[in-house]
């Protein structure tokens, strides 16, 4: 595409459509000139936290402007659909329930860093942008933009030993990740004459077959590495444990669903030359992913650690339905990547309220009696943890129902088989967190403190996981149709 | 078969108001815990009573008390409640059962701590029975089925003795890990139901109308068998049981033993039974003989324990294969036999595991050398005991009588030598509670070195009589209830094709 084209089609009219990102990126803009201007004080906190709430809470707002629900803008390089729409308003939503948690942890670890409030609205909007687009350079500009963000907020502290190695072994390998994927998407452009995703997988033909095929893989391989997928996981517990608990929360969240929308938007156009590949690859690092993911989860005695591997064993579930490469699998697959980003924030952010007593040290069996210290956090650790667990009527159980449907529908059995052994696996550590929470006596003796808005924050969650389980279709019919209407465009062209 | 919409809602109010007790527990003074419980579970065993008004006895096979709200249209799943005769049984039976367990906590003097939880975990448990015995939908049976677990986890890990972390670790894993299966069957179900009729579906009585092949009823069999086989439990998925049942608080042990069992086998007989005919035509001999398995070994077992709590546990293991190999025997009296066994079961493990609780709370021991000769100090007590014993044990009017009896005529429909073989694994359940009273009334050392024990009195006695007078109507009146599941028993054999008088 030729830029001059590109500017001299840009229409002022269509900036309309972008205007949750526009306003995200002024609310970064004006949170730094601010960090400038301000001097360093109890006011310049609370002003921060507010000041973001409030851009964040106009970006949800301006949602009510767009009168598009599928329109190409900017000559193509971005898609105004419901699936971006529903995975942005998620994001926006998680990052304001993680800005309260981010608030109180700097303000105890006595070391406020202003810069993370612009940093985490820049990854937010390279979040958005990721989950609305089909270009590759788009795609591309976004995950470096999600990446580079995620480095700094890994080492934000930097005084910390593990917080550096955490950080430089993502950045390393996250660079790494970044160069495969421009790699591929050369390749792919190569193979096409075009960056447009659904262009090039409908040119599929012999020719061309063999570079776009490289191409592909080397440019899923890059996400396989973001995501954490196995056996390309091996920065993602350590950043995880390096990080600020509440950015943790926040990567594992909206990070993940971010990273996935690219994938979910790949599967209506494998087609079906290319299905028994994609089937094949995908279902084994799948099992791969599931297994390996909860039996490393099982070995660990840090807390944290621990839900860092269960979040590569949710994208290992996640994964496995994407390889039935059926309408059925898309929708579960969508389901599961939104609610696994309610139950795995709602997890981390108790996390980060227990990190602030001076006496805990995120080790499990300081858990112990958790249930005598503080009666709400461990009621809804409890919540999260038969969530990820799967049990009804939470959310967690109905993706796993979906995941089973949407395996059962093209006689996946054997994964089907897997995903069972690999939640036995799981059932051990879940389970022992539960049990030592409510059935041992208390291990140390303290009073976590939470502030009214990450009670609420945390309250939300829980209400979340259960109503989205229990009346699955507030986020099913949605769903439904988004995967419906992927797979129907997909066809058409 | 037909569904009657009168006096529906009934179920759900029944369901809802233990969950308004316990929010009620949960907001009030710890004062009114028991008794704001205790009025919550009587009111829903009288709903649950008062729903027989709205049964019609000439047609039992049809659904009443229906109700069908949808959860997700386009997979077919809805909250689809409702009763025939077989639910209805069960479902008078857990809330029954329920509001036993909580009286007899009343006076329990082992739960001191945490009484708001202790009775909200109750409370909670008796809604998801009544959802598991009612449910029409699978995935929704599914759902009650695994939130069961969560309550009795706590029952069992907060409240039970020595070894309690450790068994509800194990209680959680066994039966969690093998509702994977089911939940993997009934999906494979609902995704074979769209390749059929072009809908996902999860309702049974449309499921019931799929035709699979027999590769495919067997393969789905056995993921059901799984799951259900870890719940009722057969030999050699048992294991979770003694630990479980042992472990937990007597009331926790009532709840468990009386109705929890009988959702695996409640299960075995609606939709393994129900979905899977071919299968289960296939395999019935099988599975009998796992059930006579499960009887024989578990009563061996029974014999070896010196725990008292353990060895009526190892009881119930063998009462369950009765129930079970009687139902695979695919014949009318089989069936009979089968579902009247589980009611009679409900009532006297319930009874065996208060008599244990009872014993401890006066000597503080389960182990058979200390409390032997220990009931013949307490004369009102005693004869309970003995009336249970002897009813369990299938004397002639007891409860336990007709389930045997039955199951030996239908095992002779078959052939003789099967009708020899159960005669036999009868004969073996007889000789451990010939075992458990001999401990109770004979052995141990002579009068005098025992305190004076103060006999049974007030709500507890009131709790075990009311229990064996129901165990001995079930010996002499057994029509009261074949009366209300007959119907539906001949449903389940028309769909197997089976129907023998």
């Amino acid at each position: 595409m030729d830029i001059r084209l590109l500017l001299g089609s840009t229409n002022l009219y269509e900036f309309k459509y972008l205007l949750p990102e526009i306003t995200v990126f002024v609310g970064a803009f004006v949170l730094f000139l601010l960090d400038i201007v301000m001097k360093n004080s109890e006011t310049k906190k609370r002003v921060f936290l507010w000041i973001s709430i409030l851009f964040l809470a106009l970006s949800m707002l301006s949602f009510s402007f767009k009168n598009a629900f599928f329109k190409d803008v900017f000559s193509g390089t971005y898609t105004i659909d419901t699936l971006g729409m529903f995975s942005k308003i998620f994001e926006i939503v998680l990052t304001l329930l993680v800005l309260p948690f981010l608030h109180t942890y700097m303000n105890k670890k006595n070391t406020f860093y202003y810069e993370i409030y612009y940093i985490i609205f820049l990854s937010l909007l390279g979040m958005m942008t990721l989950s609305s687009s089909y270009n590759l350079i788009v795609i591309y500009v976004s995950l470096e933009m999600v990446s580079i963000s995620f480095y700094i907020m890994t080492a934000l502290f930097r005084g910390s030993f593990i917080s550096k190695e955490g950080a430089y072994k993502y950045l390393i390998i996250g660079g790494i990740s970044i160069i495969i994927a421009l790699y591929g998407a050369a390749f792919m452009y190569a193979a096409s004459k075009s960056l447009d995703i659904r262009a090039i997988m409908s040119s599929y033909n012999d020719a061309n077959a063999v570079y776009l095929i490289v191409g592909m893989i080397l440019f899923l391989l890059a996400f396989a590495i973001k995501i954490g997928i196995i056996p390309f996981h091996f920065w993602l517990p350590d950043a995880y444990t390096a990080a600020p608990t509440p950015i943790t929360g926040f990567m594992a969240s909206a990070g993940k669903l971010a990273f996935f929308i690219p994938l979910l938007r790949l599967v209506p156009y494998v087609n079906q030359h290319l299905y028994s590949s994609w089937m094949i690859s995908v279902s084994i690092l799948a099992a791969a992913t599931m297994i390996v993911g909860n039996a490393l989860a099982l070995v660990q005695s840090d807390l944290k650690r621990l839900l860092a591997y269960s979040s590569i064993a949710h994208s290992g579930y996640i994964l496995s339905v994407l390889s039935s490469n059926s309408s059925m699998g898309l929708k579960a697959a969508i389901y599961f990547v939104f609610v696994y980003s309610v139950m795995g924030l709602g997890a981390f952010l108790v996390l980060s309220v227990l990190e602030q007593a001076e006496e805990w040290d995120n080790q499990l069996p300081k858990i112990g009696g958790l249930y005598r210290n503080t009666g709400f956090l461990s009621i809804s650790f409890a919540v999260f943890i038969f969530a990820l667990l799967g049990i009804p009527p939470t959310v967690g159980f109905v993706g796993k129902a979906l995941v089973f449907l949407g395996l059962a529908i093209k006689n996946i059995y054997w994964l089907g088989f897997v995903l069972i052994l690999a939640t036995a696996i799981s059932t051990g550590y879940y389970v022992r967190i539960v049990v030592l929470m409510f059935m041992k006596d208390v291990e140390v003796r303290f009073k976590p403190h939470y502030d009214i808005l990450e009670n609420v924050s945390i309250s939300l969650l829980v209400f979340l996981t259960f109503v989205l389980g229990m009346f699955p279709f507030v986020l099913w019919n949605g769903i439904s149709n988004i995967s419906e209407f992927l797979f129907k465009i997909a066809n058409l062209r | 078969m037909e569904y009657i919409t009168n006096g529906s809602g009934l179920i759900s109010i029944s369901m809802l108001i233990p969950i308004a007790t316990t929010i009620l527990i949960v907001f009030l003074s710890e004062k009114f815990t028991k008794p704001i419980a205790f009025v919550g579970s009587l009111i829903t065993f009288l709903i649950s009573l008062y729903t027989i008004k709205f049964l019609n006895f000439s047609h039992l096979s049809d659904i009443y008390l229906y109700e069908n709200y949808p959860i997700i249209k386009e997979l077919g799943i809805s909250y689809a409640v409702g009763v025939d005769g077989l639910s209805e049984v069960f479902y008078i039976l857990s809330t029954f059962i329920s509001f036993l367990a909580i009286a007899w906590s009343v006076k329990d003097i082992q739960i001191k701590s945490r009484l708001k939880e202790y009775y909200s975990m109750f409370l909670l448990t008796t809604t998801f029975l009544i959802g598991v015995f009612t449910a029409w939908d699978l995935i929704l049976f599914y759902i009650f089925y695994e939130l069961t677990l969560v309550p009795m986890i706590f029952v069992i890990g907060v409240w039970g003795y020595k070894l309690r972390l450790y068994s509800a670790y194990k209680f959680f894993i066994y039966i969690f890990i093998s509702s994977l299966f089911l939940l993997f069957g009934i999906m494979i179900l609902s995704a074979d139901s769209f390749k059929q009729t072009g809908h996902f579906n999860a309702f049974y009585p449309t499921l019931v109308h799929l035709h699979l092949p027999l590769n495919e009823q067997i393969f789905l069999f056995l993921l059901f068998f799984i799951a259900f086989a870890v719940k009722t439990p057969l030999v050699p998925f048992h294991t979770w049981l003694p630990d479980a049942h042992g472990e937990a608080p007597t009331a926790g042990s009532v709840v468990l033993a009386a109705i929890l069992l009988k959702m695996g086998s409640y299960a075995f007989l609606r939709f393994n039974i129900g979905l899977f005919p071919e299968a289960a035509k296939h395999l019935w001999l099988v599975m009998v003989f796992i059930g006579i398995l499960t009887i024989i070994y578990a009563s061996w077992m029974t014999i070896a324990q010196n725990n008292i709590k353990r060895f009526v546990a190892y009881s119930s293991v063998s009462h369950m294969g009765f129930i079970v190999a009687a139902m695979f025997m695919l014949n009318f009296q089989g069936f009979r036999a089968s579902v009247l066994e589980m009611v009679a079961h409900g009532f006297s493990s319930a009874s065996l595991f208060m008599i244990a609780g009872f014993i401890y709370n006066r000597l503080h021991s389960f182990n058979t050398k200390t409390i032997a000769g220990s009931v013949r100090y307490m004369p009102i007590f005693s004869i309970l005991v003995a009336l249970t014993g002897f009813s369990a044990m299938g004397l002639p009017g007891g409860s336990s009588f007709w389930g045997k009896f039955l199951t030996i005529v239908s095992a002779k429909e078959h052939s003789l030598d099967l009708a020899l073989i159960v005669i036999v694994s009868a004969f073996f359940s007889a000789i451990y509670m010939l075992y458990f009273l001999r401990n109770l009334f004979l052995e141990g050392k002579t009068e005098g070195s025992f305190l004076i024990f103060t006999d049974i009195r007030g709500i507890k006695l009131t709790v075990m009589l009311s229990l064996v007078v129901l165990m001995f109507t079930i010996g002499l009146f057994p029509f009261l209830f074949f009366n209300i599941f007959d119907a539906s028993i001949l449903n389940i054999l028309h769909i197997v094709g089976m129907v023998k008088r």
